[in-house]
């Protein structure tokens, strides 16, 4: 019977080095569980976009992920593995936080954007120019000496943001991956600029009471 | 022989076999109160967690049955005495139990159409309203949680048979904001003769078999533990086959891509404009019938359907294809191809060689016919 419809194949399972860990019989890298013994298996090096089996793209179907991720969360639930073994339960816990970290990673299109120009670039801030509009963001904080100040540079530091975030989907989609890595860095600046007007800010808040 | 039929039913995975074997080894009665009985309700419970997980619900929402069919006519019989709308496409174990149901027409390109199910459902008195979440025969993926808000906007309950869908979509019985949800183990792999009814908790399902306490009074007779372990069992592993579906969708959209080259203007694609599961392909070769082409495929070593597999094995016209508007020539010529998990990447190659020679064995038939005729 086995030969007839493939029971004991795994698809991409055949040729795979990796075994489960309890029964040693093959695993696939993608798998959460073993598909011989039931076992959930460790953490293996996949990327984020397989961790959560959606399709691999920049422009990925948000929705999707939010459901993909709320599902296979669900099937990692550390209620469900109270009664197995040490082995499993800090397996289930590692393969959660594993998911946890790729749906971040994939959630916020800023990260996702840093992650899908490491997947395609070497990405190097060092060679990325300063734009005069930071250093107008920056000296216009230094100088703000009321909150409602701060919140203008927030504001155009935000509004920034988001600007940026739509040319670096663009340029990411089109492959432009020089211009991605210079807007990446433009878009560090600016957030490094939002966390400065949040201190300051809360500073400002805290010396007036 | 290479298996492509997966939506009649997934080859049970190993992990699965295991623990129906070890089921089958373990006695006592999940009603019992001593050590035996103990046990295995423990294993029954911890598998209704594992299928409670895969639908986003609490275990207690998970009513075991002997199979989808039963969870559709458990379901429906619960709303005998009322109004009742299904759609056109639906598997034949709804409309069976669902004759004098309305029926909700879907568009040409197999999905449901909102629309006219909002005329239909706003001029029928409240009551029951059943929708498949992927067909069976297209694998489109129907828009299940928007009917379910039309549906309830004129006090209907929403019946989803997720069957297909399972293991092939992330589910959740709130976001699809549906009351009750059927489901079958062998189409995720687990064992045949088991699946679930699951219900929203506000709703008071009365069994359709009596005589018994068990499932909490929703449905009667000592659970079937074999079955329920490997679909606990199949429905935890069903979140690699979630994880599968990248993988999948580009094996079908080569398979799709290789057999449309092959066959040429001739052949059609039903719901590749529609959303569709990434393991189904239906596909038509107008002037072969499904039945030659099921014959041929299997004598080549490919084991293919022709839409809805039936208990009797005959091949009958699709009633989903002609509710899609397709005529007989098309409806009748019509090929299921569903991939799984026990699938290979040469799986599509040897299925496209082999679907070449039948094609091209029936247009020299079809060939030599027209010129005797002449």
């Amino acid at each position: 019977m086995s030969n007839v419809i493939g029971l004991n194949e795994f698809a991409g399972l055949a040729n795979s080095a990796l075994t489960c860990w309890l029964c040693q019989k093959p695993a696939s890298t993608r798998a959460i569980f073993c598909h011989h013994c039931g076992t959930v298996q460790p953490v293996r090096d996949i990327d984020h976009f397989a961790r959560l089996g959606i399709e691999r793209r920049i422009d990925l179907d948000v929705e999707h992920l939010d459901h993909q991720y709320a599902a296979l969360s669900r099937t990692l639930d550390p209620q469900r593995f109270l009664i197995r073994g040490m082995g499993e339960r800090t397996n289930a816990s590692k393969q959660l936080e594993a998911l946890k970290g790729a749906y971040e990673a994939l959630r916020d299109p800023l990260r996702r954007g840093r992650y899908w120009l490491s997947l395609h670039h070497e990405h190097d801030a060092a060679q990325a120019e300063m734009q005069p509009m930071i250093t107008e963001l920056r000296a216009e904080l230094s100088t703000a000496a009321e909150p409602v100040a701060c919140d203008r540079v927030a504001q155009k530091a935000g509004q920034a943001l988001e600007d940026g975030i739509m040319g670096l989907m663009q340029a990411l989609r089109g492959q432009e991956w020089e211009k991605a890595s210079s807007t990446l860095v433009h878009l560090d600046w600016l957030e490094s600029i939002l966390g400065d007007v949040r201190t300051k800010r809360s500073d400002m808040t805290q010396a007036s009471r | 022989m290479i298996y492509l039929d997966t939506n009649a039913t997934a080859p049970m995975k190993p992990a699965v076999r295991i623990a129906v074997i070890e089921a089958m080894e373990r006695w006592g009665n999940a009603s019992s109160v001593h050590r035996y009985g103990r046990t295995t309700r423990r294993y029954r419970e911890e598998a209704r967690a594992a299928v409670a997980a895969m639908v986003d619900v609490k275990p207690s929402q998970v009513v075991f049955t002997s199979g989808a069919t039963e969870a559709n006519a458990t379901i429906l019989h619960n709303f005998a005495a009322m109004p009742v709308a299904v759609s056109a496409i639906e598997h034949d174990s709804v409309l069976a139990n669902a004759s004098q149901a309305a029926r909700l027409p879907v568009t040409p390109s197999g999905i449901l159409d909102l629309m006219a199910a909002d005329e239909i459902l706003r001029a029928m008195k409240p009551g029951l309203v059943s929708v498949m979440l992927v067909n069976n025969e297209t694998g489109i993926i129907q828009p299940v949680a928007e009917l379910a808000v039309i549906a309830k906007k004129y006090g209907h309950k929403v019946h989803c048979d997720a069957v297909q869908a399972a293991g092939r979509l992330p589910l959740s019985l709130r976001e699809l904001g549906v009351d009750a949800l059927s489901l079958s183990s062998h189409k995720v792999g687990g064992p045949q003769g088991m699946g679930a009814l699951v219900v929203d908790e506000k709703l008071a399902l009365q069994p359709i078999i009596r005589g018994g306490g068990q499932e909490m009074n929703r449905r009667a007779g000592t659970e079937n533990l074999p079955g329920i372990c490997g679909f606990g069992v199949a429905a935890q592993l069903a979140a690699d086959d979630l994880r599968d579906a990248t993988r999948l969708t580009a094996w079908r959209n080569e398979l799709q891509a290789e057999l449309v080259q092959a066959g040429g203007q001739d052949t059609v694609v039903i719901g590749d404009t529609a959303p569709r599961v990434a393991n189904t392909l239906c596909i038509a070769m107008p002037g072969v019938s499904s039945e030659t082409q099921v014959a041929a495929m299997d004598l080549a070593g490919i084991a293919v359907s022709a839409g809805a597999a039936c208990s009797s094995g005959k091949v009958k016209i699709s009633h989903v294809l002609r509710a899609m508007g397709y005529g007989d020539d098309v409806a009748g010529s019509a090929l299921r191809l569903s991939l799984g998990w026990h699938n290979k990447q040469e799986d599509i190659a040897r299925c496209v060689s082999a679907w070449r020679d039948v094609y091209q064995r029936a247009k020299n038939n079809q060939y030599n016919r027209s010129t005797q005729a002449a």
